[in-house]
């Protein structure tokens, strides 16, 4: 499932995602890292929320209103919301389409792991883009083995 | 749990952790936002604010605009946060009339109490 932040696209698990959200309130956890930067409630519980906008270069989200997107997503035994601009149309793409990483490797050398890399066209009568394609299970694992 | 909430401020202290609630004083007392935030936090000298006296020894500051709420329910932070030694202490999140608002155990970050549970 393609998703934009800014002028940026990257491509999440599209089984992984068990919710899309509007708007919500969030709240800022002091101490936590630039990429998982505070919690939302959802369900009864508070999910943290995965901001890529510092691995992208863009502004830092700002509490105490998400983008106008949530992508809650199930990594491992746990749950995120990946906060973005858009959703676009999910596609299938098979194993094989998706390319070791190349033209996307900047975002993997800023701390978020990618599967790989998918040729594209986003949108309608657009040029074809390459988007990386998270491996949100790495950056999970990752997390929790810097602590 | 019963919880101070410090609106502005966007916190909520369990009531169990405080046992008095005194005029704010002593200038040598922390203040919570500080203590959270890091030394980055606004706070003037004229700022009402009252000094939280907690269980177990120690004390922060906090505005005064604060009020209790009964019977809430905190919702549990997911593992990827929970699990960060790093949060010390945040116990939880709560939704609140005037919007989510953390809960923090002031005892953990002042050095001194046993964890809220």
């Amino acid at each position: 499932m393609p998703v934009a932040l800014g002028a940026h696209h990257v491509a999440v698990e599209a089984l992984a995602v068990l919710e899309i959200l509007g708007p919500r309130e969030w709240v800022r956890i002091p101490n936590t890292r630039p990429l998982l930067p505070g919690a939302l409630a959802w369900r009864g519980r508070a999910i943290g929320v995965l901001d890529l906008a510092p691995a992208l270069r863009l502004p830092a989200l700002e509490a105490p209103n998400t983008r106008g997107r949530n992508a809650v997503l199930r990594v491992d035994d746990d749950v995120v919301v990946i906060t973005i601009d858009r959703v676009l149309e999910v596609r299938r793409a098979s194993v094989d389409a998706i390319k070791p990483v190349h033209a996307t490797r900047w975002l993997v050398e800023r701390g978020v792991p990618c599967r790989g890399e998918l040729e594209l066209e986003l949108e309608r009568d657009l040029d074809t883009d390459v988007i990386p394609v998270l491996d949100l299970e790495a950056w999970a694992s990752m997390h929790r083995s810097v602590r | 749990m019963r919880l101070l909430v410090l609106a502005g401020a966007g916190l909520a202290i369990p009531d169990a952790v405080i046992t008095s609630i005194e005029l704010g004083a002593d200038q040598a007392t922390p203040w919570l936002a500080d203590l959270l935030y890091g030394q980055t936090t606004a706070r003037t000298t004229d700022q009402p604010r009252r000094t939280l006296r907690l269980q177990g020894g120690g004390a922060v500051d906090v505005p005064a605009t604060m009020h209790f709420v009964e019977h809430v329910t905190p919702l549990a932070l997911s593992d990827l946060l929970r699990l960060d030694p790093r949060l010390v202490g945040i116990v939880g999140v709560v939704e609140l009339p005037e919007g989510l608002s953390l809960i923090c155990d002031p005892s953990e970050l002042v050095g001194h109490g046993e964890p809220v549970q």
